[in-house]
């Protein structure tokens, strides 16, 4: 059972890399308490006002979102195809299925709206 | 072939630990979402290894990797949805700020 | 054709899997048809569906105990057990929660995640595959941080949300990581190919593997070290929602926490002493957050937490008890009664939880007080509730198996636990009421009052319920 070796050779390496860099770090960082004018970009002169970050528009977001949902169901259709070989109803109608509860899940996104760019 | 089965399975064992750190260190949300995505695809490269190197887990692994890869882009979906939830509310990613709760 | 009629059989395996999936379906159908004012229609078709899920898992106790799907799925009398609890606290918070959302623009899509999450928690305790494992996580998870979070505009329940949903990101995936691990070491993802496979001399590797798992089981049923998020969500969430997640989901990861520790090789991982220090800091834990606690539902949200390291005890003892699968299932219904009927008072009295509003309660809503007192005696464990029979289980099984410190620990626990829980109760009878005390209406106090008065019946009579628990096994291939 060599292949053990390995396995623990890489769970040790795992564990204590997190622990040598937490210490890393703490070695190795400035550890200063200041108030947190200290934090602005600069320290003296007229105060910055507003959001750093600019917005984006949050319907675009919410397309990202149902895309990685809707993308990542996909994987399960892959599977499904590897395995079936001759397409009888049963197989055919167990894939049906799934798909019908996804394009419901969409037909959701699309009935509250979420589908209208704005 | 066996000896490189270690050599991946450390760099998995890295990435996980790399994620983990990140996760622990960071503030921010979305970065703290970005570390869990590191650490499921250590898991996954530990998976895709063992699949590789061992010919009787091959389908398995594959089976695996792809549910990690759903699970992934889900927790990643609902992860998103939240953080979108209360940066309406509290007007900042950071976690430490989140402390109207307490013990 | 052969492989048609096995699959046939299979089928009738998840039968009431398949009826909270379609169930589940039509809810949300349902809510996307019907207009605005009939959303809570939504309520009364996920009542029709959980009980018809719990008539099915009723109707199969009879049958033989298999693992089905390929040595993937139990369908044992644990199992079923763990689903006939899980649909009835389902039942119980689906009528807590059609007044609470009554007002909620997206009230019926509630119920399908409802439905969807308790499914999650079914395929858990019935999971005997580490994939399955994986995907019943997700399930009872994602659909869990969703509905912590239905109040979007709440701070408070966002705030919940990303704290329940940081803390089971990161016990997720270090349980993926273990799964990963006892993959590569046993060559199988099920249970019985890691019964079998698994090396009795795994070394580092196979305690890191068992230990990452148990982190996201730990997550699921609120233990230390991923406890955090209990209170939180209790706190924070909207109240049926906290009724909910901090019962529903522990049926499952408990159940399968079992199935996963008589997996494993005898004393090959030191899991034994691993969930005793677990359930020990677990209860301790609990009891003491709970001491100085003014908010009832952070107190409910602890005091839960100190629940689930009495349940750990049965645990421990499994695989070298008999008794340990009924102390547990026991345990469990006792459990899940007693918290359903103490959340349902809170969501009775529309949230309001600093003790202050709870004073004098007792004189205004005498009904609503015993029930939460009945609860409350429950926890604590006095006679003839049913909270005295699962802990006079749980010190038996722990005694038997040698682990007479973590009994002692249990009773020491017990008698601090007194404090908080009188600490709530004695101003509820003997303050003075502030005002009148405004309550919800009428489903979400049926469910309270039906639960309360499980807690005294499955106490009084427990022994028929014992003797059923007893007769469930817990099979992994």
């Amino acid at each position: 059972m060599e292949g053990i070796w390995y396995v623990i050779g890489f769970a040790v390496a795992g564990v204590s890399f997190v622990f040598l860099t937490i210490g890393a770090s703490w070695l190795i960082s400035h550890r200063t308490k200041g108030s947190p004018l200290k934090g602005l970009p600069y320290e003296s002169g007229i105060p910055t006002y507003g959001d750093t970050h600019g917005r984006f528009g949050v319907s675009y977001y919410i397309y990202a979102l149902l895309f990685v949902a809707f993308d990542i169901e996909v994987v399960f259709i892959f599977l499904w195809a590897l395995v079936v070989r001759d397409p009888i109803p049963g197989v055919l109608a167990s894939m049906g299925i799934f798909i019908a509860v996804l394009l419901l899940g969409l037909a959701y996104a699309w009935r509250k709206g979420v589908l209208t760019w704005r | 072939m066996s000896q490189s089965l270690d050599a991946y399975l450390v760099l998995s064992g890295i990435l996980f630990a790399i994620g983990t750190f990140g996760f622990l260190a960071r503030r921010n949300a979305i970065s703290m979402l970005m570390s869990i995505e590191l650490m499921l695809n250590g898991v996954n490269l530990a998976i895709v290894a063992f699949g590789a190197f061992l010919p009787a887990l091959n389908v398995d692994a594959s089976v695996i990797a792809l549910l990690v890869m759903a699970v992934a882009a889900a927790e990643a979906t609902v992860g998103l949805a939240i953080v979108m939830a209360i940066y309406r509310n509290r007007r900042t990613p950071l976690v430490d700020e989140y402390d109207a709760m307490r013990q | 054709m052969t492989g048609q009629a096995t699959m046939a059989t299979m089928v009738t395996d998840v039968l009431p899997e398949i009826v909270l999936v379609a169930g589940g379906v039509l809810v949300l159908l349902y809510a996307l048809l019907a207009p605005r004012r009939l959303q809570g229609g939504a309520a009364v078709v996920a009542m029709l569906v959980a009980v018809a899920a719990l008539t099915v898992a009723l109707a199969m106790l009879p049958g033989t105990e298999l693992v089905t799907f390929f040595g993937t799925y139990a369908r044992d009398r644990t199992a079923l057990w763990a689903k006939i609890i899980v649909l009835a606290a389902t039942v119980a918070v689906i009528g807590l929660s059609a007044p609470w959302f009554r007002r909620d623009p997206r009230h019926g899509e509630y119920y399908t995640l409802l439905l969807f999450s308790s499914l999650g928690a079914i395929l858990l305790a019935g999971a005997t595959d580490l994939k399955e494992l994986v995907v019943a996580m997700l399930l009872s998870s994602a659909t869990g941080f969703v509905l912590s979070a239905y109040h979007r505009r709440s701070s408070q329940a966002a705030e919940a949300a990303i704290k329940y949903y940081l803390i089971g990101a990161l016990a997720n995936s270090a349980m993926l990581f273990g799964v990963a691990l006892l993959f590569g070491l046993a060559g199988s993802t099920t249970l019985g190919g890691l019964a079998a496979g698994l090396p009795s001399d795994g070394g580092l590797a196979l305690v890191i593997g068992v230990g990452l798992v148990v982190v996201g089981l730990a997550f699921k049923i609120g233990a230390v070290p991923a406890h955090a998020w209990v209170p939180d969500v209790a706190q924070g969430a909207p109240a049926p929602v906290a009724a909910f997640v901090t019962t529903v989901p522990k049926v499952g990861g408990f159940i399968f926490l079992a199935r996963f520790v008589i997996a494993l090789p005898p004393d090959a991982a030191g899991w034994q002493p691993l969930v005793a220090v677990l359930a020990a800091a677990t209860m301790t834990l609990g009891n003491l957050a709970c001491l100085w606690q003014d908010d009832l539902r952070r107190l409910l949200g602890w005091s839960a937490v100190s629940q689930t390291g009495y349940g750990l005890m049965a645990v421990v003892a499994l695989g070298s008890s008999d008794l340990a699968v009924p102390a547990l299932l026991f345990f469990l219904l006792a459990y899940v009664l007693g918290n359903l009927a103490a959340f349902g008072v809170v969501v009775e009295l529309r949230g309001r939880t600093a003790l202050a509003d709870v004073a004098g309660i007792g004189e205004r809503r005498p009904a609503l007080t015993a029930a939460l007192a009945i609860s409350f005696l429950s926890f604590i464990g006095v006679p003839p509730l049913n909270g005295f029979v699962a802990k006079l289980l749980l010190f038996l099984v722990a005694i038997q198996v040698g682990y007479a410190w973590l009994a002692v620990a249990a009773a020491v626990n017990t008698v601090v636990s007194i404090f908080y829980y009188v600490r709530v109760l004695a101003p509820a009878y003997f303050g003075r009421p502030a005002g009148t005390v405004a309550v919800l209406g009428r489903p979400a106090a049926s469910a309270t009052f039906a639960a309360a008065a499980a807690v005294v019946v499955t106490g009084v009579a427990a022994e028929p319920f014992v003797a059923a628990f007893a007769a469930a096994g817990l099979v992994i291939r």
